[in-house]
């Protein structure tokens, strides 16, 4: 069954029943109020169209000094009773005047007269108990319906006005029909007023509310809900849009989460399948060497010794086993040092050291390669010292990579490291005259597995982590890393290192 | 300073002040009344009509002029006298008291464009003022007709002195003078008659108040001669039927007076009388006046019969004639009940 419906069903009885409990209470307090306004007229009309006007005569009477001289007095009765004859014209029941005797000296309804009920009695003799009170009531038999008497003393007159049945009858039956059509009104009215209202504060909000939630379900956007009221609903519209608004973050990050792993899933398919290769190419090395040299070796006579041949030709395989192993052992090494610098705990060992000093061990390390290549190196910086707190090892591990790549990708010319300063950073550029990069190996060139493309033999080398573990050291030390390189005419890699003041 | 010079300042001062007081006195309005004789009915009437002017912003010696002309009881007298004045004076509004000095005004400004204003008239028409009441004159007389409707005068008079002769018609006496007024109400009063028969004893009407004795002698004839054959007597309008001399000559007659003309002839005995309000009639006029000052022409303001009456009752003279005056009579006349 829908809200609205129920709400209906709800209203329409809980409406029919306050209305017909109001009706009821209202027909009888009507209907009350209407005999008492009915008594009150009543007496309205006796006072004013009767008992002031004998009041006036008999004070006229009195001021002149004729209540004694009977023409006059009779006069004036006379002239009371033709006045109350026409009292017909302004009340729908009848008057009755009786004298002390109880002689009817006026009836205003002959038919009355002749079926004066014993009621009449009573009334007469209550009348003349109390003759300053107006005395109200119904008359027993029911017929001609309720009477206001009064008793005029001075003349000893029991007036007594009567007012017809049926008029009392049409009276309530108008009541009945005003408070009915009223009522009838009145709860069509009230129904469709609060359907209305009931409509808009509840169901329509209940309608947004859901198509919000469907909202939710469908889209992805945070939704916006059309209620601004400040009652519950309001609220209870605030809190499903910002509900919405963290699911729209949480399928954010989700989504940057699942793009997050795809891309390392991607990277362990990538690096499994260099690593694969790269080991594959040296171990190629190594073992055809050693099963060489062992088939030599198991192919002769152990007591005949190598010929000098026979050694420089053995020296140089175990060299080449020893070189490969070391390429194997490089490699293990960036893999060792790229996991632990991708840890959620990944952290420097902050010491003082002197870049400049750094910058000359590692070219030390590499002067043989340089030398061998016939390349110059040349150093720029400063001051002879130039202090930084770094992880001592890790810069060397940048310097290392930089100036072996250098190394590497330069055929001749020169390799110059400059160490500049300025009061925030430490600035460490490489600079070479090789083979330089491609704009879009130049983009591209610190992400991890991307190797740039070998100019003499567009085969690439290595398992291309080295330059991704220097930017990794760089920013775990708040730097930043960069290259400028124009393809053939060499690259400038560099780093800057903020400046600590406690170093 | 020489006394020559003061002289002339002083000459100098008086000719402006002169000058403003006759600005004032020319911006003031000038009315003149003129009465026939100073009788009650009257001198009452003039007293309330200046009232009745200065409730309406209209002081004399402020704004207003107002003189009196005194005809002494003679038209001719006051024809006489109006025409003085006016030959010396500027009149903005005239007004008569009473037939007598009303006919002569009428007379002597017949062919001016000075508004006359009548009252205490009791029969305009008869005295040759007005064609008709209750209609535009769309001449320069207006006024207050000085009576009751007649018809309801007459019905008063049924209803109260028929009653201790339901059997047959009652008689009743008139003695008036020959004064327009009187005589035209008579003849009036006959044609309603109807269940009242009029005996009347006329007399020549003589200037009041000199003449007034000789009237009364003549009236003493009148109510020898009319006394055996009527019920009441009947006071009609008129000089003499104003007089307390005329009223008490027929209270002591011995016939009940049934109709008064004044109060105090009810008050002395007469059965009742009915008059128009004297005070009331006096603002009425004044308002008439106010009327024609503000620019109303007197031809465009209708005479009419006065507001307000006053109705007067001896209860003492009725209880004696076995007249039981019905409530309300007694209820109108309020306080003019007596007994």
């Amino acid at each position: 069954m829908r809200l609205r419906t129920k709400i209906l069903l709800s209203v329409i009885p809980t409406v029919g029943t306050a209305l017909l409990l109001t009706g009821w209470l209202v027909i009888n307090s009507a209907t009350r109020s209407s005999h008492d306004a009915v008594y009150q007229y009543c007496e309205g009309v006796l006072d004013a169209y009767f008992t002031q006007d004998l009041a006036s005569r008999v004070e006229l009477l009195k001021k002149n000094q004729l209540e004694n001289v009977a023409s006059f007095v009779d006069r004036f009765q006379q002239e009371a009773l033709t006045a109350a004859g026409q009292l017909h014209l302004v009340w729908p029941g009848h008057l009755f005047i009786v004298d002390d005797r109880k002689n009817i000296i006026y009836c205003s309804s002959d038919e009355m007269s002749d079926r004066l009920p014993e009621a009449w009695d009573s009334i007469l003799e209550r009348l003349a108990e109390a003759p300053d009170r107006v005395l109200k009531g119904r008359i027993p038999d029911g017929i001609y319906g309720d009477f206001v008497a009064k008793y005029f003393r001075p003349w000893n007159w029991g007036v007594v006005i009567v007012i017809k049945g049926d008029f009392l009858h049409e009276r309530e039956q108008r009541i009945w029909i005003t408070v009915a059509s009223v009522g009838v009104i009145t709860s069509i009215a009230l129904i469709l007023s609060l359907g209305m209202l009931l409509h808009k504060f509840i169901v329509e909000p209940v309608i947004s509310l859901r198509g919000a939630s469907q909202k939710i379900a469908m889209e992805e956007a945070p939704v916006s809900i059309p209620v601004k009221d400040g009652d519950e609903f309001g609220e209870l519209s605030r809190d499903i849009e910002g509900m919405s608004y963290r699911i729209h973050q949480s399928r954010k990050a989700l989504r940057e989460a699942y793009d997050d792993l795809k891309s390392v899933d991607e990277m362990k398919t990538v690096l499994l399948s260099n690593v694969s290769h790269e080991l594959r190419t040296p171990l190629t090395s190594i073992m055809g060497f050693a099963k060489l040299w062992l088939k030599k070796i198991d192919g002769r006579d152990p007591d005949t010794p190598l010929s000098a041949k026979q050694m420089a030709a053995l020296r140089d395989a175990l060299s080449v086993i020893s070189g490969q192993g070391s390429t194997m052992n490089d490699m293990i090494d960036n893999i060792v040092v790229l996991m632990a610098l991708t840890a959620d705990d990944a952290a420097a060992e902050m010491r003082s050291h002197d870049l400049v000093t750094l910058v000359e061990k590692v070219s030390n390390d590499l002067w043989e390669q340089i030398e061998a290549k016939g390349l110059s190196f040349a150093l720029t910086a400063p001051s002879e010292s130039m202090p930084v707190k770094v992880d001592g090892k890790l810069i060397e591990l940048v310097l290392k990579h930089y100036i072996s790549n250098a190394v590497e990708f330069t055929q001749e010319g020169e390799i110059e490291v400059r160490v500049v300063t300025n009061e925030d950073e430490v600035m460490v550029e490489v600079r070479d005259t090789g083979v330089g990069l491609s704009p879009e190996d130049a983009e591209k060139v610190f992400e991890q597995f991307h190797q740039a493309g070998d100019v003499m033999t567009e085969k690439p080398k290595g398992l291309g982590l080295g330059l991704a573990i220097c930017r990794k050291i760089v920013r775990l030390h708040g730097g930043q890393v960069g290259v400028q390189s124009r393809l053939g005419k060499g690259s400038v890699f560099y780093f800057s290192l903020p400046c600590i003041d406690d170093v | 300073m020489s006394v020559a010079r003061f002289s002339k300042l002083y000459l100098c001062l008086a000719a402006i002040l002169l000058l403003l007081a006759s600005n004032v006195y020319a911006q003031s309005l000038r009315v003149v009344m003129v009465e026939t004789m100073p009788v009650p009915v009257v001198t009452d009437h003039e007293n309330f009509f200046l009232s009745g002017l200065e409730k309406l912003g209209y002081h004399a010696g402020k704004n207003l002029v107002v003189d009196k002309i005194e005809a002494q009881g003679s038209e001719a007298l006051a024809k006489e006298k109006l025409r003085k004045y006016l030959a010396g004076h500027e009149v903005d509004v005239v007004v008569s008291f009473a037939t007598l000095a009303s006919r002569a005004a009428k007379e002597v400004l017949e062919g001016t464009d000075i508004p006359l204003v009548f009252c205490v008239v009791s029969d305009p028409v008869g005295a040759g003022l007005i064609e008709e009441v209750g209609l535009p004159t769309k001449t320069n007389v207006t006024g207050l007709v000085f009576s009751l409707m007649r018809k309801s005068k007459m019905e008063l008079a049924k209803e109260l002195l028929t009653q201790p002769f339901p059997d047959r018609p009652v008689r009743v006496g008139v003695v008036l003078s020959s004064y327009p007024a009187a005589v035209n109400d008579l003849k009036a009063m006959r044609g309603l008659g109807g269940q009242i028969e009029f005996e009347s004893f006329s007399l020549e009407y003589r200037a009041m108040p000199d003449g007034l004795d000789a009237m009364l002698a003549d009236a003493r004839k009148g109510v020898t001669t009319l006394s055996p054959e009527i019920d009441y007597w009947w006071i009609v309008p008129g000089p003499l039927g104003e007089t307390m001399e005329f009223s008490d000559l027929l209270l002591q007659s011995g016939v009940p007076v049934g109709l008064c003309h004044t109060k105090e002839c009810t008050r002395n005995g007469g059965l009742f009388f009915v008059t128009p309000n004297y005070e009331d009639s006096g603002f009425q006029v004044a308002g008439m006046v106010d009327s024609i000052f503000k620019g109303t022409a007197p031809g465009d303001i209708p005479p009419v019969p006065p507001d307000s009456f006053e109705l007067g009752i001896n209860l003492k003279t009725a209880i004696e004639l076995q007249i039981v005056i019905p409530s309300e009579i007694m209820e109108l006349a309020g306080k003019n009940v007596w007994r």
